[in-house]
């Protein structure tokens, strides 16, 4: 039976230290936060593209067309608009020339230039070309805004040129601007998927890569939070007292587990929690990638246009299944590295070579293609319960999982009971208190010699 | 007769140094009684041992008949050890962490609550057990501790230097707290101290170790009149003397 009180000790100890609770608080503020900041600068460049635009206009061409489109600029429908227009003056479309009247006009924040015979191509339904020069004074987010507020003003072109041909053709508009409009639909690997091949390998990279990620990293924070605990039992010296309770080795060890299982639960939530925020603050600035289909046209049904991540259920039993083994185990040799550390200080520089064994793997999966690895490393990698988690989760956003990967939840199932049992083998002797001795004396002969 | 402790040719390896040396005694039920000796004598390892904490290189150790190797879960329900340097979990309270302890020795609620009361009159902190025991003073962590250790009336007391780091007021009171204890719930303690006034008033028998070796052990009156000495200290000094001189 679990020594249910000292589960309580472990989550209410746990829960009340700051050094513990403080990072999954800011894991869960932090995201949302960098969502906002991403998002600030998203809307500040939209914003600045609506500001007022002081824009110089040359007029080669002289013709009806381009007079009117001067004209229009100049015309006090468009300064209300915020576009405030001049006619400039130049003498050759050449880049001394450019230079020479940019310079003289410190305010002027684009020019556009109308070439010679740009009326005539119009005239006769030819392609035309304008030049458009947006003055960027400084690197930065305004820069950016420049460019946005010129693509304002050749838009109002590009609308005068479209009108302009449609009403002699007798066409509508739209069908000028986009004659024929794309539905995108990417197979990848045995998934149909909404969305330009671009956009969804570039949605499955962006989840395959960060959601494991993630998913490590709250597995290493497990295991450091169960080593911080367990070291921290040695440095305040309760670990004497908590073995000579009438509690078996094994329940203590099993309460520790349990106890920071739950934490990491807590902890994985926050984390989960500030994903999702992020998720939630990042969707209102995305564009949707919805096509406009013509309303003759049957549109097509029972498809998703949403981010490219498909996982069913089952899949999520089986990923979920895994991480509690992932967890467990991690926790458990975090438990180790704490109870074989005299204080936390030992813990944490045990932890780091640690942190590389099980982050080795985890980049294997994320940025080699797993299947093209040799078979056995393959195996290790579904096998490892430290790497599994990620395995599965990568596996399932780009393909199906199969009934393969249940045995391999074995495997990790096989593995994780072996470590709780070194873990109780340590924990029901005195090797314990001798093993953390020896790390103790080995640390402090490598800081004297250090010193001398 | 059964004995409370009884132990015989213990002996205690730390790799090449031998921290016991074959030491046997017998501890008699609801008896005190005092393990003294310098630093390195092997007074705590006795004490570990007993406590289920280390085993022995060789010889054998009883609790109440129970081997503390082989039966060291049984042990561990008779015992209740308080270590020289026991520390408190920093962020419960102190009635937080007397109610856990309470509730790993006793399944039945009414148990658990006589435990933790006692806790609370042993440890005389008050309302302050319900601040947590990272505001706690050194003294206030340790009579938290031996409060800890005695409330749940474990049949044998193991205290490594109870009034260790404590002023001279609450050793007094921790002193006067363990006597009365075992008086009253008939409670076994077997006890180190570096303090010879604190085992004189408490103790009735002690066994004096050097160099993890048991140099003598009797009665304190006993011994006080088999060296003609007035008090334990002046004894302890005279022991180690002749031990000394024995060695040389």
């Amino acid at each position: 039976m679990i020594a249910l009180p000292l589960v309580e000790k472990e989550v209410k100890d746990l829960l009340r230290d700051p050094r513990i609770l403080i990072p999954f608080i800011i894991s869960a503020l932090i995201m949302p936060i960098m969502a906002l900041v991403v998002a600030h600068f998203m809307t500040q460049e939209v914003a600045t593209g609506l500001e007022p635009i002081n824009l110089g206009i040359v007029d080669f061409d002289k013709s009806n067309v381009s007079k009117y489109i001067v004209s229009l600029f100049i015309s006090e429908k468009m300064q209300s608009q915020g576009i405030n227009t001049e006619l400039l003056e130049l003498n050759a479309i050449e880049p001394k020339n450019i230079k020479e009247l940019i310079s003289s006009k410190q305010d002027l924040e684009a020019l556009i230039i109308i070439p010679k015979g740009f009326g005539e191509n119009i005239t006769h339904i030819k392609r035309s070309y304008i030049i458009t020069i947006p003055i960027v004074r400084s690197i930065g987010f305004s820069g950016i805004g420049v460019a946005s507020k010129a693509e304002r003003v050749i838009d109002i072109v590009k609308e005068v040129v479209i009108k302009d041909i449609s009403s002699r053709l007798g066409i509508e508009p739209e069908v000028i601007e986009t004659p024929l409009s794309t539905i995108y639909m990417t197979y990848v690997t045995d998934k149909l998927l909404m969305g330009p091949p671009s956009m969804v390998l570039a949605g499955i990279s962006m989840a395959a890569i960060m959601i494991p990620l993630i998913v490590m990293v709250i597995a290493l924070s497990v295991a450091q939070m169960s080593a911080t605990s367990m070291a921290i039992e040695n440095e305040e010296r309760t670990l004497e007292t908590l073995l000579t309770f009438p509690v078996s080795r094994f329940n203590i060890l099993m309460a520790k587990l349990l106890g920071s299982f739950s934490v990491a639960i807590i902890g994985s939530a926050f984390n989960l929690v500030g994903l999702y925020l992020y998720m939630i603050v990042m969707m209102r600035f995305m564009t949707s990638i919805k096509p406009s289909i013509p309303t003759n046209q049957t549109p097509i049904q029972n498809i998703q246009i949403s981010l490219p991540i498909d996982i069913s259920p089952i899949e999520f039993l089986i990923i979920g299944i895994s991480l509690v083994f992932s967890l467990f185990f991690l926790s458990a040799l975090g438990i180790v590295i704490g109870a074989l550390s005299s204080d936390v200080r030992i813990s944490s520089t045990l932890m780091g070579p640690l942190s590389i064994i099980v982050i080795i793997p985890a980049y294997m999966i994320v940025f080699v293609d797993v299947e093209k690895l040799p078979l056995f490393i393959q195996v290790l990698l579904f096998s490892l319960p430290f790497a599994q988690p990620a395995a599965l989760i990568k596996k399932a956003l780009i393909a199906n999982l199969s009934i393969l990967d249940t045995t391999y939840l074995g495997a990790s199932l096989v593995l994780t009971l072996i470590m709780l049992l070194v873990v109780a083998k340590i924990f029901t002797t005195e090797k314990i208190l001798v093993l953390q001795r020896g790390i103790e004396l080995r640390f402090r002969r490598r800081k004297k010699s250090f010193r001398t | 007769m059964e004995f409370a402790v009884s132990v015989r040719d213990l002996v205690k390896r730390f790799g090449n140094i031998e921290a016991l040396k074959g030491i046997s005694f017998n501890v008699e039920k609801e008896e005190i009684f005092g393990l003294v000796g310098p630093n390195g004598a092997g007074k705590t390892t006795t004490l570990r041992i007993l406590a289920t904490l280390l085993l022995p290189t060789s010889g054998k150790a009883y609790v109440f008949g129970r081997d503390v190797v082989s039966e060291s879960s049984e042990v561990r329900r008779y015992i209740s050890y308080l270590p020289e340097e026991a520390g408190c979990y920093r962020n419960l309270t102190g009635i937080e962490f007397l109610r856990i302890v309470a509730k790993l020795y006793f399944s039945n609620k009414a148990d658990v609550e006589e435990a933790v009361e006692l806790g609370i009159k042993i440890s005389g902190l008050g309302e302050r057990l319900y601040d947590k025991i990272k505001t706690y003073s050194k003294g206030m962590k340790r009579r938290l501790q031996v409060a800890r250790a005695l409330m749940v009336r474990p049949k044998l007391a193991i205290l490594d230097e109870p009034t260790s780091g404590l002023d001279v007021l609450h050793a007094m009171t921790i002193r006067k707290t363990i006597a009365e204890f075992s008086k009253r719930y008939g409670t076994t303690i077997i006890m180190s101290s570096h303090i010879m006034s604190e085992v004189e008033r408490i103790c009735s028998r002690v066994a004096v170790m050097n160099k993890g070796k048991i140099i003598e052990m009797d009665y304190i009156d006993e011994l006080k009149q088999k060296y003609g000495v007035t008090d334990l200290e002046e004894l302890f000094v005279r022991v180690l003397k002749s031990d000394s001189a024995s060695i040389g």
